[in-house]
């Protein structure tokens, strides 16, 4: 494609972000709706409630960005079929994720639904000669259908239970009867699957460390959360939900986020590590519903409100800073040539704008207070915090003795699993990426605008939350059915103030700084190393020692596999060292449990024989009992 | 009256905390020990010096120390210093000090890691391992401050702290007390945790990190230690003399008297034990974990 198009695809898509702004702007402003249209096959009815609007805010924002992004990150020269797959299927995933937040119909939300899974499957495999590439994306394949298939069950459960694929109205089922509890449950983990609860979460990690950056960019801020929307507008059909739904989801998120992110810090593989993250930040919203959830059954408002309100605003922060870092792992991965961590170090001064706001993604993701990760994790602490003074029922104690402690260990790790990242990655030296084999890839202007985007949201909703209230306000009420007003429960004003106090001491630091030690400033040749009289970037901490005594402290969980040969002797023999954490669910019970079945049902493998005759005896057979089982009915 | 005072001990007790503990370990040496106000000599000093910074570094190395500076100076706006009421509160800012505490430690790291020295990569990892083991610590002992209070501040939560709490839930917050001071000394790298005396790379972990930290960067790095210190004890002070007196200056007296008090038992500790195995300081910090945790569910009623 000549470089002409190229432009105009890109004038294209930005004119599609301005239009999407003002589509955005219409959210803030406008009222709900709904559409209804009859299709030949089924009556199509869309609605755009609070809800679906807040879903619309991260998927039109994010889905440009890495949209103009991918094109640079498959120049268009050297990557013929893969600018092909992706200018097809990504704005189909895109339009079908849409789709599934405006559906107001069961049989609507299943077809659009199966149009995203596919979608992202060819975007999956846009790499696909090679063989993990593959592998991820059949694993993918078959849970992602596993996961449509459970939402069939659940669909026709609903249907069975109101008689109309419409969904229901909010708050109209019932959660005690059977069908209602199947519901929650095959709901739980049909659209657990998707979001990546922890058991669930097998395809995760490879699918998205091997897609392209952009691809794993839009799975992980946005397909992902496609699951949690279910898990949400599903539940919503139900009036007073038990306690025990929010007690189970409350203790999925606790395991998802503390089991992913000590996941994440075994990872030596970049964009591994970063899908690790996911399953940790899912984790961090389901504890938001479940405290909603809790809250909701009890009658403890200010639990209800503060927690709805964390998860679903964390659903927006966690779409923009980690799809920011993935798109900033593209850049890496294409600056580096590889996705080994422990190989990498010193890109701060090759691709500076990269890290500027990989770093901003790395402290958005740990919870720290400038930026937007710590406004949605304060909603919930604030919820958990209320418990305390509200109530002494137990099971709310449990929330809190557990919850609070939970979510400072999964900041803690977090940022010390950043801390990890950027010094691996953008930090030190490293002499031998000038020879790494390399794409063609700059930081172009483009590239930098897909960049800066979330990288402002990160900045602009840490400063201004307020910017959200109403939106958030109009979740709640479609949630619950009442408005509350958020301003008595969370401080956005005081939170704004002093956001903008340490940034103008930030300022007036740097520039204090800047003034006195202008001339007293001198760079010595490079950092003293034990004084070795042949300095090599070999001597710096890697990745894997930076981790090492967390990884050794949750060894439990991790069960890292060592390969070494360790020094030995007075002349000794080459030695090496290899670090490999496997995933506990899918290589320690998955694949083994799959083994065995494999084994134990051969017997039944006999039935294909591979002889034509057998078949059409089978047909044979499946004829004649279908007609005998026609005549019984009949009769 | 109050503010005026604040602003007086947030210019003074941090380094009297400071001269006080090396004081106690001189005693206990044998020593003379420096001299009661050296902390301002060496500050001064160090601000006249020039800077010298590896050319390895990239711009995190300057802003990162910055940062750290203004993190620790965000902490005391919110802290109650001399009295019951902080220069600033609102609803949440004990969730907002801890996250500050650690974003002024994540840029701490990060300067540290900018340099790619080793030794400081192994400081790095240390200090991120074990702040991130105290957070949940951290965390249980602010639940059983916050108490029933419902609002979740530093003035309405050290407001509800009274001698008579020491009556009726005294051993949980004997609990919370001793898991605050193990948290102070872990955070603060003091002694059964790290040896802020000991020059040799493989035993450190704060002093490590600021090797390549020169001149200014290195009294900017001073600077913020010391009022994370200050900050620290003023929190274990509210919890442990909450004790309020209707003069403010007799309430003056009285928090310089308690913070030299348990600048003193940090002295003590740090003179007579040894360094902990640096393998056993996770499991150390877990048994803390447990205490905070037993001890805030006695403080539940």
């Amino acid at each position: 494609m000549t470089q002409k198009i190229k432009n105009q695809v890109i004038l294209v898509s930005l004119f599609t972000a301005i239009f999407t702004y003002v589509f955005i702007a219409s959210i803030f402003l406008g009222s709900n709706f709904n559409v209804h249209i009859d299709t030949f096959f089924c009556q199509a009815t869309g609605q755009l409630d609070g809800l679906s609007k807040f879903f619309l805010i991260p998927l039109s924002i994010i889905s440009v960005c890495a949209f103009i992004y991918s094109f640079y990150y498959f120049p268009e020269s050297d990557h013929k079929k893969e600018w092909t797959i992706t200018s097809i299927f990504f704005p189909l995933m895109t339009f079908s994720m849409v789709m599934i937040v405006l559906a107001k119909n069961l049989i609507m939300l299943l077809i659009f639904w199966e149009i995203m899974a596919v979608s992202a499957f060819f975007l999956l495999i846009t790499e696909h000669k090679y063989d993990e590439v593959r592998d991820a994306a059949k694993l993918y394949i078959i849970l992602t259908h596993f996961c449509t298939f459970l939402i069939f069950v659940t669909s026709i459960l609903v249907y069975k239970y109101t008689g109309s694929f419409d969904f229901p109205k909010t708050g109209s089922l019932d959660p005690g009867t059977t069908v209602g509890t199947s519901i929650f449950i095959f709901t739980l983990v049909g659209f657990g699957i998707k979001a990546g609860i922890l058991p669930l979460h097998i395809w995760l990690p490879s699918a998205h460390a091997n897609a392209p950056s952009s691809v794993s960019a839009i799975m992980s801020g946005l397909m992902i959360k496609m699951g949690i929307y279910g898990i949400i507008r599903y539940i919503s059909f139900f009036h007073n939900p038990p306690l025990y739904w929010g007690l189970i989801i409350f203790a999925a998120g606790i395991t998802s986020g503390i089991i992913g992110v000590v996941l994440a810090i075994g990872q030596h593989d970049i964009k591994r590590l970063l899908a690790y993250h996911s399953i940790e930040n899912i984790g961090i919203i389901l504890m938001g519903l479940g405290l909603g959830l809790a809250g909701m059954s009890t009658g403890n408002d200010i639990a209800m409100v503060l927690g709805f309100a964390g998860s679903i605003f964390h659903i927006l922060n966690h779409a923009t800073f980690k799809s920011l870092l993935f798109l900033g792992a593209g850049v890496i991965i294409n600056a580096s040539g590889t996705r080994q961590m422990d190989e990498m170090g010193g890109l701060a001064k090759k691709i500076p704008f990269t890290f500027g706001t990989f770093l901003i993604a790395s402290a958005s993701i740990s919870g720290l207070p400038p930026f937007n990760g710590f406004v949605s994790e304060l909603f919930i602490y604030l919820g958990m915090f209320a418990i305390i003074s509200k109530s002494s029922l137990l099971p709310l104690n449990f929330l809190q003795l557990m919850g609070i402690p939970a979510l400072a260990l999964i900041g803690g790790l977090a940022s010390a699993c950043f801390l990890k990242v950027n010094s691996a990655v953008f930090m030190g030296t490293n002499p031998n990426l000038q020879n790494a084999p390399q794409r063609k890839f700059q930081e172009s202007f483009y590239l930098k605008i897909s960049l800066a985007i979330p990288a402002l949201m990160c900045i602009g909703l840490g400063f201004f939350p307020y910017i959200l209230k109403s939106p958030l306000e109009n979740v709640i009420y479609s949630l619950t059915g009442n408005y509350f007003n958020l301003f008595n429960y969370f401080p956005f004003k005081e939170l704004s103030i002093f956001v903008g106090i340490f940034y103008i001491f930030l300022i007036l630091g740097l520039l204090v700084f800047k003034l006195v030690y202008k001339n007293k400033i001198e760079y010595a040749p490079e950092t003293w190393g034990c004084g070795y009289t042949k300095p090599s970037h070999k001597f710096r901490y890697t990745a894997t020692s930076f981790a090492e005594i967390i990884t050794g402290i949750f060894n439990f969980i991790l069960n890292t596999h060592y390969h070494r040969k360790d020094v030995k002797g007075v002349f000794p023999k080459k030695a090496y060292f290899k670090s490999h954490v496997p995933d506990i669910f899918l290589d320690n019970i998955i694949l083994p449990l799959f083994q065995f079945l494999d084994d134990k049902l051969s017997p039944v493998r006999k039935l294909q024989a591979g002889n034509l005759n057998l078949y059409l005896l089978y047909k044979l057979i499946a004829i004649v009992s279908l007609v005998i089982y026609g005549a019984i009915i009949i009769w | 009256m109050v503010k005026i005072l604040s602003i007086i001990s947030i210019l003074t007790a941090p380094v009297m905390i400071s001269s006080t503990i090396v004081k106690v370990k001189a005693f206990f040496a044998g020593r003379k020990g420096a001299p009661f106000f050296q902390p301002y000599y060496d500050l001064i000093k160090l601000f006249k010096k020039n800077i010298t910074i590896s050319k390895d570094t990239s711009f995190i190395f300057i802003l990162g120390t910055i940062v750290t500076l203004i993190a620790s100076i965000m902490i005391i706006f919110f802290i109650p210093l001399v009295a019951k009421d902080s220069f600033f509160s609102f609803k949440g800012d004990i969730v907002f000090v801890a996250y500050m505490m650690a974003l002024g430690r994540f840029f701490m790291v990060l300067a540290a890691l900018d340099t790619g020295s080793s030794f400081e990569g192994m400081g790095s990892a240390r200090e991120a391992t074990f702040s991130m083991l105290s957070e949940p610590a951290l965390f249980l002992a602010l639940m059983a401050i916050v108490g029933k209070s419902g609002l979740i501040t530093f003035e309405s939560s050290f407001a509800q702290i009274s001698p008579n709490i020491w009556i009726t839930s005294g051993i949980g917050f004997l609990l919370i007390a001793v898991a605050l001071f193990i948290i102070i000394l872990v955070e603060n790298s003091r002694m059964p945790i790290d040896d802020p005396n000991t020059h040799l790379e493989l035993t450190m972990i704060h002093e490590v990190m600021i090797l390549d930290h020169s001149g200014p960067l290195l009294g900017i790095m001073e600077i913020s230690a010391l009022l994370k210190m200050f900050a620290f004890i003023s929190i274990m002070f509210h919890v442990v003399f909450p004790l309020k007196f209707n003069n403010i200056f007799i309430n003056f007296l009285f928090y310089y008297v308690g913070m030299l008090a348990i600048a003193v038992v940090i002295g003590v500790v740090e003179s007579t034990m040894a360094r902990i195995k640096l393998k056993k300081i996770p499991t150390f910090q877990i048994i803390v974990i447990v205490l905070a945790g037993i001890g805030m569910f006695l403080t539940l009623e």
